[in-house]
């Protein structure tokens, strides 16, 4: 059986995961069909590079907790969630039963170049982020470490200031 | 025994710290708020698009072209008088403008009993244009559910011209027919598109 702890982490990979698919789709969206988006962009492509990468990046610093495939999953995971949304808002109108004309299919095949800067962003985010947020296990395992290895030098030291004494009182 | 010293109490509760201490530290957590802030932001910014989309998508699959609606021809001195009134319909969910309207009319005097639309007719009978071309920034408006009406008067003074412009002999109507071909084209709300959309003939009285 599943334990709560094993139930919590995953249901933590599959929100920043999907939450990372719901930021991307939603920047892509607006950079790819300015007409219909609320918000415009003086540069899309901009966006549409650097928002996927951005994202994955801070999905990555997220996932320090997770194993280097976790991330990978993680950015199939994300990946998967943009597209479906994007390919979703394109189908949009057909869904609703008032498509005018065909979906704009030419944004489903840029939609593809989504993946490499999502993995790239998540395994970079992943390696950085040990670095500037370390988990919290892994700072005290290292605080540990130092706190025992600190205590061992002052040991020895002592040792070694009393051993001389020892040799003395011997002669 | 213990061959080794005890370790202190401080290294036994750091170590302990590393089994149990599993949550995000301060700066991870300010960076997951940010994250699902930024994802609530896109999520607004990805529904938005999408109603818009669909609200487009249905102003065009519902647009219809307007038509004839009403007409006066007054008697004048010099010949006729003529009001004519168009009216678009926009059933949709976001406005349009109507930057450009084509089409050509013709008053049926009902002569004889050949079709209106009939070519050799046609040629016997008083046409004109319905049309105006002002562009996306100075076109007729017509708000979503709404309607808007556009009016020409013509004067028609040429003699000839006016000879052929009869009610009908039975009813006192007029009858105007729009011939076939003609188009308009409109934007939906802000989109940088132009549509374009034929213009059905028609026929009726005035």
């Amino acid at each position: 059986m599943f334990s709560t702890a094993k139930v919590l982490k995953a249901t933590k990979f599959v929100t920043w995961s999907v939450l990372g698919g719901v930021i991307v789709a939603g920047f892509f969206v607006a950079a790819f069909f300015p007409n219909y988006s609320v918000v415009r962009f003086g540069d899309p492509g901009t966006v549409i590079l650097f928002l996927p990468l951005f994202t994955a990046f801070i999905l990555g610093v997220l996932l320090v907790d997770f194993e280097l495939v976790h991330a990978v999953l993680a950015a199939l995971l994300t990946t998967g969630t943009a597209v479906g949304l994007i390919v979703g808002f394109m189908y949009a109108p057909s869904l609703a039963g008032v498509a005018a004309g065909p979906p704009p299919y030419q944004g489903s095949f840029s939609a593809v170049i989504l993946f490499p800067l999502i993995l790239m962003g998540t395994v970079v985010g992943r390696a950085i982020g040990e670095r500037i947020v370390p988990p919290e296990g892994s700072r005290m395992r290292q605080e540990a470490l130092e706190a025992e290895t600190r205590e061992w030098h002052e040991r020895l030291t002592k040792m070694e200031k009393s051993a001389p004494l020892q040799r003395e009182k011997g002669r | 025994m213990r061959s080794t010293p005890r370790s202190s109490a401080r290294v036994r509760s750091a170590r302990n710290g590393f089994e149990e201490g599993r949550g995000l530290n301060r700066l991870a957590a300010l960076i997951a708020i940010g994250f699902v802030g930024l994802a609530l932001v896109s999520a607004g910014i990805f529904a938005a698009a999408t109603v818009r989309f669909i609200d487009h998508s249905q102003t065009q699959l519902l647009l219809s072209p307007g038509s004839l609606h009403n007409g006066t021809f007054t008697r004048t001195p010099a010949g006729w008088s003529i009001s004519l009134v168009w009216r678009f319909v926009n059933p949709g969910r976001l406005q349009i403008t109507v930057a450009m309207l084509q089409v050509q009319f013709v008053v049926d005097n009902r002569s004889n009993a050949t079709a209106w639309n009939d070519v050799d007719k046609i040629a016997s009978e008083y046409t004109g244009p319905l049309s105006f071309n002002l562009g996306r920034n100075a076109g007729v408006v017509v708000g979503p559910g709404a309607t808007t009406d556009q009016e020409w008067g013509f004067a028609v003074t040429n003699a000839t011209e006016a000879a052929k412009i009869a009610p009908d002999p039975s009813d006192g109507k007029f009858y105007v027919g729009i011939l076939g071909g003609g188009r308009i084209e409109y934007y939906v709300s802000d989109v940088n598109e132009f549509y374009l959309h034929g213009v059905p003939s028609s026929y009726g009285a005035v």
